[in-house]
């Protein structure tokens, strides 16, 4: 662990991980959700390669039956790295087979008046 | 490393990938605007996170493990998503994360943007969550402590308040393996998380 570098934070806490640590990070801030185009193109499905299919496939899939999947989902449910899964979801939309939601939460009143009246219905 | 199933690799053609998902043509953009937002529930190893996430959940959560080098050897670092539907438009996520002192990196990530946070802590060990409670005031997460009832112990909320230095409304008693008694407890941290907003300090 490395020592604080935040003078707000005490040592319990240091808030900045060491730079060999290999566990990522990035996902799991990641609230974008993902939706699967309406019309794929043949063209733009054949041109990927196995890891895009695997998740173009499993959006696609969850979007069958209920809700989309959140960006940090994929990357669980699928076992490939962050960074990968980031790659291959941003190559997925530049083709416009997928579409990214804001990647920030929600966290407004009405949001949360939303969550609270859906727990407690 | 990841625990959820690996996806079917390796051998695929491009007209394969074009025939599997020509299967799922009829999929769409779903309707309206999606919104997703996300609670934290954190706590010391083997008070009930995992228990409590699989309860809330709409789906059996994915379960991710990562192996984490630190000094007294690898540690398992385990972290779980659950989500609950909230509407159609509005998917809530659930990140079961252990303690900030387990380790530290994760910590910035799965707190920001969280709506808010349980801290679950066992009734003869609530100092345990000290470090979660610390942490999330110092990231200005809404939180509630939840105090894990189980084995008809009968929890005194008093007493993890005094230990935690929160007041009584901020802990709440719940079984985590309880379906609506998990529920309800993220309702109270929802609840916290409005007030805050509203201006009203909670201590």
């Amino acid at each position: 662990m490395n020592a604080p570098t935040d003078p707000r934070r005490g040592p319990a806490v240091p808030p900045f991980r060491s730079p060999d640590d290999p566990c990522p990070r990035l996902l799991v801030a990641d609230h974008a959700l993902v939706l699967c185009a309406p019309s794929p193109s043949p063209e733009a499905l054949a041109g990927l390669d196995d890891v895009a299919h695997a998740i173009y496939r499993l959006c696609a899939e969850q979007a069958r039956g209920s809700a989309p999947l959140v960006v940090m989902e994929i990357a669980a449910r699928l076992s490939y790295p962050r960074a990968a899964t980031t790659t291959h979801l941003g190559r997925l939309a530049h083709l416009s087979l997928v579409q990214l939601t804001n990647p920030h939460a929600a966290t407004t009143p009405h949001h949360l008046q939303e969550v609270l009246d859906a727990l407690r219905a | 490393m990841p625990c959820a199933p690996e996806p079917e690799a390796g051998s695929k053609t491009p007209a394969a990938h074009s025939q599997d998902v020509g299967e799922s043509a009829s999929v769409r953009y779903a309707p309206g605007p999606w919104t997703s937002s996300k609670v934290l529930v954190t706590g010391a190893a083997r008070v009930g996170k995992s228990a409590f996430t699989g309860a809330a959940s709409d789906i059996a959560p994915v379960r991710t493990i990562e192996t984490i080098p630190s000094p007294r050897g690898d540690q398992a670092l385990v972290l779980d998503l659950g989500r609950i539907t909230i509407s159609d438009h509005h998917v809530l996520t659930l990140v079961g994360a252990p303690l900030p002192t387990v380790w530290d990196g994760l910590w910035p990530d799965v707190a920001r943007g969280a709506l808010g946070a349980v801290v679950l802590v066992h009734p003869d060990a609530p100092e345990d969550g000290f470090p979660a409670v610390e942490a999330l005031e110092e990231t200005h997460v809404p939180f509630q402590v939840v105090v894990a009832h189980l084995h008809n112990t009968t929890p005194d909320v008093n007493k993890v308040g005094q230990v935690l230095e929160v007041e009584p409304s901020r802990v709440t008693v719940c079984d985590p393996r309880s379906r609506v008694a998990a529920r309800f407890a993220i309702g109270d941290v929802v609840r916290c998380a409005l007030a805050q907003m509203a201006g009203q300090v909670l201590l």
